[in-house]
């Protein structure tokens, strides 16, 4: 390509990412500001909306409501995750293709459909309690990517070692519990990850299944924004950009990049 | 080797939590919100009122609208990403990441305070903001894409003596395809069933979107009957939308867009 | 007592039988190999006998016992597979004590039994070695430590050589046979490669399309083939059509014609009868190479080109209306010079080392 060609690409790629970070940066800029206001450029910095929000229950609370429900989701979407990763993969099984479009649907159906279906079913079966809701509905939208992610990992195995251990003497267990889950590892923790952080960012299925009491850390930004507008929604913004990131570079760290559409 | 037993539990979850549901939603949309038993009042409802039809072209243009623009901005990028060699791919993937640490709300959020307020509240807004949240996933689903072209095929066609625009016009470019399609089609989807940038930055304009409208009907008015009606046909419209990608695929013969959105 | 039959199995796969196995015994010690082109259900048979495969029909006993019921942990078999299997997380020592731990081995003997194995195989102290450290040679001793280490009924191995280097697998060869013999385990070996077929069978099985064609120490399979395909692919040889003349009454030898280039004598395996159409099977160093041209036992050819192999010289030549291989020690001189194209020689068919075949 010619010169002035690539430097028009540079040019461009430059501009495009300050657009991409632009509204991310403005946030955790603003995070530090010492003002009442979110007026840019901040005048000093502090930790002083840091402080604010630790003495604010709700944002507590609701941190906890999401670290507990993503924790329990992602764990429940691993374990069927595996169990269907490995139906899939190494079971020979007909219409694979069929049970695996299935199995994925979740992530091709839009969110607040998944989430309105729910909230009527949930009201009509009588299950309650928005937090039982909330995990179970998360588990449901978290499982493709585990299934995705330990699947992608177990297609790597090479059957051979499996036959290999039969033939040496274990059984199909045993043949699980020292073969199969240790090479599995990268593939479960990224599972996980994925399952997580999912779980971690979701609103618009969340949305429907909160109750007064249980509210995810998404959701209460959300009803913030709608009547309080100062720079308290900036700090706890930064908290969840940390708390995804660290989570972010672990996924992208085991597993090359990361791909995962969401809402 | 292993039998179809292992699939109980995950089957269970799936029909349980996910199609179940759907179903219950799909027969709520033909029972009447007034009381009463099976109809298509719901639906006749939707269809016989401009406002409604209005919406879902609303919906469906803007998708269409928001995954050219994104296609178009995203496209440098990923080829970009994809010639970068070692020290320059590791930076840009960390930067191609970020928009990942955020979720749409806090991003939403930012873009309330950049844009300002008369361009604000408005459908402008809404596709700016759209076009930004989506443009990371095409980026990743344009580079997955193109990774998969080989550099050999380049350096035949330059042996052949075409230059560089033209082995980009004829060689790049049509091999990239699955990934415009797989991005394509998770770009539209995302928009068509978007709730939180028309909800916060679309002003008056919301209340076009399915999705708000939908909301609205459910949360707010307490129409079950007709917000799982618009729910319904927001499902039709993701299906028709998967189904009519595939073929195009297909008929370009660049293979399938599997559910995931991730070209194979 | 066989140690392993296998007795009408039968396996169809997408329609079609790709095992189809009438009896078939393998005599404890023996090293019985499997030969035959891809496809030909060598492995299959092979993964079936380990409990890899479930056969639609039939039985495969192993010490006198039907297995159907067993599955393949609780067979006693050692296997080595073509890639080998090393399970990648686990050091050259827990590679090779994972069958002792099945079997609950007390694990102050597991490791004299590993260094033992280990030096069986010439690799002493690598213990604490990963596989990925290891070369395709190492590797493929390991695989086989760990598969005899716990002194299998059976030895099983899929092409374990077919991933070395040429070199290399000849040197494994020798090894593979010393140490069947040291250990006495009756193994069955799988493989497309007839010369390691022949180098190392106590007998071999000739497979084509599930089918066993023909079972024989290497000796019958590559000098008494009965069929055409065994023939051909154990060795290589011309296939000439031919007409029948005579038969003699015991039907033992027939005389056919070869068109265009005269009559031969030869032995029959099969009952054939005049006119019939034949193909005779003769194999290019069975084939002697005469000048001037003799009258009477000899078929007239003309050299078509002459090349140089450098363990031997390979001549195409047209008898009547075909072309042959020849293959001598020597070059052959006509008018005081090397044999080249053009000349006519005389093309003596060895009749005991030939076959004639049905055509």
């Amino acid at each position: 390509m010619a010169s002035p060609g690539k430097w028009l690409l540079a040019g461009y790629n430059v501009l495009a990412y300050a657009f991409l970070l632009a509204p991310i940066a403005l946030i955790v800029v603003l995070s530090f500001s010492n003002s009442a206001t979110l007026a840019f450029p901040p005048q000093d910095l502090s930790l002083r909306w840091f402080r604010y929000l630790a003495g604010r229950d709700e944002f507590l609370t609701a941190t906890i409501v999401s670290l507990q429900v993503a924790a329990l989701a992602s764990i429940g979407a691993v374990m069927l995750g595996v169990l269907a990763a490995l139906a899939l993969v190494r079971g020979r099984l007909r219409g694979t293709a069929v049970i695996e479009g299935a199995l994925m649907s979740p992530l091709i159906l839009p969110g607040i459909i998944t989430g309105i279906a729910l909230l009527q079913f949930f009201t009509a079966t009588g299950l309650v309690r928005s937090f039982d809701r909330l995990v179970l509905a998360h588990l449901i939208i978290c499982m493709p990517y585990a299934i995705r992610s330990v699947g992608a990992c177990l297609r790597g195995i090479d059957p051979a070692l499996e036959d290999a251990s039969r033939t040496l003497g274990a059984n199909g267990w045993r043949t699980f519990r020292r073969v199969l889950l240790p090479l599995l590892r990268p593939g479960i923790v990224a599972a996980f990850i994925f399952s997580f952080v999912t779980s971690f960012d979701n609103v618009v299925v969340s949305m429907y299944l909160i109750g007064a009491d249980t509210v995810t850390l998404p959701i209460r930004i959300l009803t913030y924004l709608e009547w309080q507008f100062d720079p308290s929604i900036a700090a706890i913004s930064t908290v969840f950009i940390a708390v995804t990131t660290v989570v972010v570079f672990a996924a992208e760290g085991l597993t090359g990049m990361s791909r995962r559409p969401s809402v | 080797m292993r039998p179809g037993p292992l699939l109980i539990a995950p089957a269970i979850a799936m029909i349980a939590l996910f199609f179940a549901p759907l179903v219950t939603m799909a027969r709520r949309s033909f029972v009447s919100d007034a009381g009463g038993g099976m109809t298509l009042e719901n639906y006749a409802r939707f269809f016989g009122d401009p406002y409604y039809l209005t919406a879902l072209a609303v919906t469906l243009g803007t998708a269409v609208l928001v995954t050219v623009i994104t296609l178009l901005l995203s496209y440098p990028l990923a080829y970009t990403y994809w010639r970068a060699r070692r020290r320059l791919r590791s930076i840009l993937v960390v930067l191609l990441l970020s928009p990942f640490y955020a979720n749409v709300v806090v991003k939403v959020f930012g873009w309330m305070l950049l844009l300002p307020t008369d361009f604000l509240n408005g459908y402008p807004a809404i596709v700016v903001v759209s076009v930004h949240r989506s443009m990371p996933f095409m980026v990743l689903l344009l580079a997955s894409a193109m990774a998969r072209i080989e550099p050999e095929w380049l350096e035949s066609a330059r042996v052949c003596g075409a230059s560089g625009r033209r082995v980009f016009r004829t060689v790049v470019v049509p091999l990239s395809m699955p990934g415009v399609v797989a991005g394509g089609i998770v770009v539209f989807s995302l928009s068509v069933a978007a709730y939180v940038v028309p909800a916060l930055v679309g002003g008056a304009s919301r209340g076009q979107f399915l999705p708000v409208l939908m909301y609205q009907q459910i949360a707010i008015a307490q129409n079950w009957g007709f917000g799982a009606a618009i729910g319904v046909i927001l499902l039709a419209t993701s299906i028709v939308t998967i189904g009519l990608g595939n073929r195009v695929a297909r008929a370009g013969r660049i293979g399938r867009v599997m559910s995931d959105g991730f070209a194979g | 007592m066989a140690v392993v039959r296998l007795e009408r199995l039968k396996r169809s796969f997408a329609g079609r039988l790709v095992l189809d196995i009438d009896e078939l015994d393998i005599h404890d010690g023996e090293f019985f190999s499997l030969l035959g082109p891809s496809g030909c259900g060598k492995t299959t048979t092979l993964r079936s006998i380990a409990g890899l495969v479930e056969p639609d029909s039939g039985r495969i006993l192993i010490g006198g016992r039907d297995v159907a019921a067993v599955p393949t942990w609780q067979r006693n078999l050692g296997m080595v597979f073509q890639k080998y299997a090393l399970f990648p997380h686990l050091t050259i020592a827990e590679n090779i004590a994972y069958g002792l731990e099945e079997r609950h081995v007390r694990a102050a003997d597991i490791a004299a039994r590993i260094a033992e194995s280990l030096s069986l195989v010439s690799l002493p102290g690598i213990e604490r070695r990963y596989p990925h450290q290891l070369s395709g040679g190492q590797q493929q001793r390991v695989a086989m430590a760990r598969a005899v280490v716990y002194r299998p009924d059976v030895l099983l191995l899929d092409e374990p050589l077919s991933n070395l280097d040429v070199k290399l697998r000849v040197a494994m060869r020798a090894e593979l046979k010393r140490l069947q013999q040291a250990l006495g385990i009756t193994t069955i070996f799988v493989t497309h490669d007839q010369h390691e077929a022949l180098a190392l069978s106590d007998r071999l099985g000739v497979m084509r399309d599930g089918r066993m064609d023909q079972v024989g120490t290497p000796q019958e399979i590559y000098e008494s083939p009965r069929s055409v395909f065994v023939a051909d692919f154990v060795g290589g040889t011309n296939l000439v059509p031919a007409v029948v003349r005579t038969c003699d009454g015991a039907g033992r030898t027939v005389t056919v014609e070869i068109e265009g280039a005269g009559t031969v004598t030869l032995a029959t395996a099969q009952p054939l009868s005049n006119g019939q159409r034949v193909r005779i099977a003769a194999k290019p160093e069975r084939l002697r190479l005469s000048w001037p041209a003799q009258r009477g036992a000899a078929l007239d050819g003309v050299i078509d080109s002459a090349a140089y192999l450098g363990s031997a010289y390979s001549y195409a030549i047209t008898v009547g209306a075909h072309q042959l291989e020849a293959r001598c020690a020597e070059a052959l001189r006509v008018e005081g010079r090397p044999a080249a194209a053009g000349d006519r020689i005389g093309v003596t068919i060895d009749a005991d080392s030939t076959r004639v075949f049905g055509a």
